[in-house]
This record gives C-alpha cells, sequence and structure tokens, in this order.
C-alpha cells in the first residue's frame, strides 16, 4: 500500500518530468525559430505554437525572447563541461584539449552555435544587450572553465607556470580560426575534412607554448608491452 | 588627350566619393536599409552615374571592403632595415588592428555576418579578401623573416592563421558584439604576450 506521502511524491516527480520535457520542446522549436527568422523577427507565440505548449506555459519557463536566448546559449555550452567529467588524472594534456577541441568544433557546427551567433552578430545594433550577454555567457565563461584546466595542469607539472588567463585565448583564438571565423561568413560550414589535423596542430603548438613536455606525449597505449 | 584624361579624372573622382558615401551609409544603415538614391545623393552624383560605376548594391560594398582590406596597409613596407623579429611582428600586428579599428573593417564585417542568408556570395567574397588574402600578404612578411634568418623555418601559412587567430581573439572577436568597443588601454600588453609566445615557438638566437 502507498502512502499519500509516496503518491504525491510520484506525482510531482511526474510533473516535473513533463515541465522537463516542455522545456526541452521550447528550447528545440525556439532555437529553430531564431536561426530560420533571426532574432528580431522570432516571435514568442511561435515558438509556442512550434512547441506544442501554450504561450502561458513559455512564459512561464521563459519570461523574455532574451531569457529563452540565453538558455539556448547556456544548454549548448554546458554541454562542453561534460566532455571532462571522466577522471582528468587518466589523461595527458594533448588527449585532455584534443577532447576539449573536439567537442568545441561539434558544439559550434553540429550545435549550430555559430549560426546562432551569426543571429546575434546581426542584432547588434538593434539588441546591443543580448550580444553582450552573449558574449559573456559564452566566450568568458568558456575562457574561465578552460583556466581552471590549464591550472590544473600547472598543478599537475603538465604546464609551466604562467598567466593561465592569457594563455588559454591563445588557444581559443588558434581554434576559432578554424572552427568558427570561416563559419560566420558562410551559411552552411561542413567541417572540412582537414578539421582534425588543424585541432591537432593547434593543441600542439598550445602545449609547445607552455607545456613542459613532461606529460605531452606518451607511447601509443598499443605498443606498450611489445 | 586633354579631354580625355581629364574625363578620367572627373570620373575617377566621382568613383571615390561614391565609395566615400556608400561607406558611410553601410555602417549607419546595415545593408539591407542602404538605398542606392541615398548613396547618389550624398556622392552627388545622379543614380544613373552611381549605377554606371556600379552596377548593384552588392558590387558597391564589395568595392567598399575591397578599398578597406587592401588600400590601406602595406605589411612589406612596413619592414624597415635593421628591424627585430619582435620590432616586425609589433609593426604587423598594430597595421592589421588599425585596418580593423580605424578602417571599419570591424563595423563592415558585423555587417557582412548580418546579410549572410540574405547575400551568402557577398559573405564568402568578404571572407576572401578580408581574411584570405591578407593572411597572404601577412605570409609573405613571415617568410621573408625566415630568409632573414629572424624565424625559424616553419610552417608560415599555419603561423599566419596562429597569429591572425590570436589578434582576432583579443580585439576583434569582442567588437563584432558589442558596436562601442574600442582597443583596450592595455592592447600593446596583449600583442607583447602574443608575440612572445610566437618567438618562443619560432624565434631565433638574437631574435629580440
Amino acid at each position: 500500500m502507498q502512502s499519500g506521502d509516496e503518491v504525491n511524491l510520484g506525482l510531482s516527480t511526474y510533473r516535473r518530468s513533463v515541465s522537463e520535457a516542455k522545456r526541452k520542446a521550447i528550447l528545440k522549436a525556439a532555437r529553430d525559430n531564431f536561426l530560420g527568422n533571426g532574432y528580431s523577427r522570432a516571435a514568442m507565440a511561435d515558438i509556442a505554437r512550434d512547441a506544442d505548449v501554450s504561450t502561458a506555459t513559455l512564459y512561464k519557463h521563459f519570461s523574455s525572447k532574451e531569457s529563452l536566448f540565453a538558455a539556448i546559449v547556456e544548454t549548448t555550452y554546458s554541454r562542453i563541461g561534460v566532455v571532462l567529467s571522466s577522471d582528468m588524472d587518466d589523461l595527458t594534456a594533448r588527449e585532455i584539449f584534443l577532447a576539449l577541441a573536439d567537442a568545441y568544433s561539434t558544439q559550434q557546427i553540429e550545435g549550430r552555435i555559430n549560426n546562432l551567433f551569426r543571429v546575434v552578430i546581426a542584432e547588434v545594433p538593434t539588441a546591443p544587450q543580448l550580444a553582450k550577454s552573449v558574449y559573456e555567457d559564452g566566450t568568458l565563461r568558456s575562457y574561465a572553465y578552460l583556466q581552471k584546466v590549464a591550472d590544473a595542469l600547472v598543478a599537475r607539472g603538465d604546464f609551466k607556470p604562467h598567466n593561465t588567463a592569457d594563455g588559454v585565448r591563445h588557444l581559443g583564438g588558434m581554434l576559432k580560426e578554424f572552427i568558427v571565423w570561416p563559419a560566420l561568413f558562410s551559411q552552411e560550414f561542413p567541417k572540412p575534412d582537414d578539421m582534425k589535423k588543424n585541432l591537432e596542430a593547434c593543441v600542439d603548438t598550445y602545449l609547445k607554448m607552455y607545456g613542459t613536455g613532461m606529460n605531452a606525449k606518451r607511447p601509443e597505449r598499443d605498443t606498450i608491452g611489445n | 588627350m586633354g579631354i580625355e584624361s581629364h574625363r578620367r579624372k572627373i570620373s575617377n573622382e566621382k568613383q571615390a566619393a561614391i565609395i566615400r558615401a556608400a561607406q558611410s551609409i553601410f555602417l549607419t544603415q546595415g545593408y539591407t536599409r542602404a538605398g542606392m538614391a541615398d548613396i547618389a545623393r550624398d556622392a552627388d552624383v545622379s543614380t544613373a552615374t552611381l549605377y554606371k560605376h556600379f552596377s548593384s548594391k552588392e558590387e558597391l560594398f564589395a568595392a567598399v571592403v575591397k578599398q578597406v582590406a587592401s588600400g590601406t596597409v602595406d605589411y612589406v613596407a612596413m619592414v624597415s632595415k635593421g628591424d627585430t623579429a619582435r620590432d616586425i611582428l609589433y609593426k604587423i600586428a598594430r597595421g592589421y588592428l588599425s585596418t580593423q579599428f580605424d578602417n571599419h573593417a570591424n563595423a563592415l564585417m558585423r555587417i557582412v555576418i548580418a546579410e549572410v542568408p540574405g547575400a551568402p556570395k557577398l559573405a564568402s567574397e568578404m571572407y576572401d579578401l578580408l581574411i584570405t588574402r591578407r593572411h597572404e600578404k601577412l605570409r609573405m612578411v613571415l617568410d621573408e623573416m625566415v630568409r632573414n634568418n629572424l624565424l625559424k623555418p616553419h610552417d608560415t601559412e599555419f603561423g599566419v592563421r596562429i597569429g591572425s587567430g590570436a589578434l582576432k581573439e583579443l580585439f576583434v572577436w569582442p567588437a563584432l558584439f558589442d558596436a562601442s568597443y574600442t582597443l583596450p588601454p592595455d592592447t600593446d600588453e596583449k600583442i607583447h604576450y602574443c608575440i612572445d609566445a610566437y618567438l618562443t615557438l619560432f624565434g631565433t638566437e638574437g631574435t629580440d
């Protein structure tokens, strides 16, 4: 037999999962609308309709178009932290940054953040605050995260002590050069064939700039014990 | 002969006035809202004359960007005898930023990026002008530095992208998101930090 409390608990879990599903549907519909129509022309009513929710529900989740846009950027960016959820201790510095570079390129290209950036840049004259907040939430936050990784690697001895805040921007600049800049100037930017090679070159350059060389390369796993 | 060259001179002056007027209108109104009639009026020419010089708005915009991209900075000419590697890298970095900030390349980039869905060809031309061709010019400077033993032999094509990536990251990227962004007070310090990194990678003895 269930007590009343357990029934309530089940019900509230159910409500939470419905609410979570609606939120996801809203974010997806909003993303499509922003990418298709641009920020100014995207309408909350259309987004609600495409997400199959009432506008009241939409506004319960997101009080404004700005906060909805910010949530899209944030959701996409938060995925990158997941890359390193596994223990960093098991990875070389090179493996860590290659994984991050790869996740970044997937986020920007397949995750269409490059396209969202274009939407935001187009609105700089009309919605300057939106652009500023995307810059702060996107660019600056991901640098803060990268800097934590770099600091941990200094502590571990993989990196020389250096100004890690500036250092990660060198890495970021190199990666954007290949992942973001060309994509800003074209509607569709499929990952070029030499992307992997270029990202490796960026990471290796970064390691040459600041690495101690200590852990930079270790033998291929399949050659160990041969 | 005299009349012919006089006509050419007038025509060149008109073209320059059109490009000037167009640049200012594009920068204030954006691409879509900029009207050819307004540009003709500001340049003090008839719309017929305007269209004789530029058959479309797209062509006119391309001419504005071309002027910004090519007319301003001659990287090779910046190098003087006796310059150290650091001197040269500093000068070309400053030249790069001068195009972006003093000659409105940042603002033009924002306009082009906004117009990608409506004018994709324009955007790819601008990328070629403002990024790819500029890289080629910068690469010539790096190759010359390698020949003069100021830098170690290295993949200068990749080198340009590291340098250009760093400058864009620090100074151009923030400007894309903020029309009022100006070069920060510690610009020189940041440039030298980039040069330090580049020289760590590719410097030779006696580089500084």
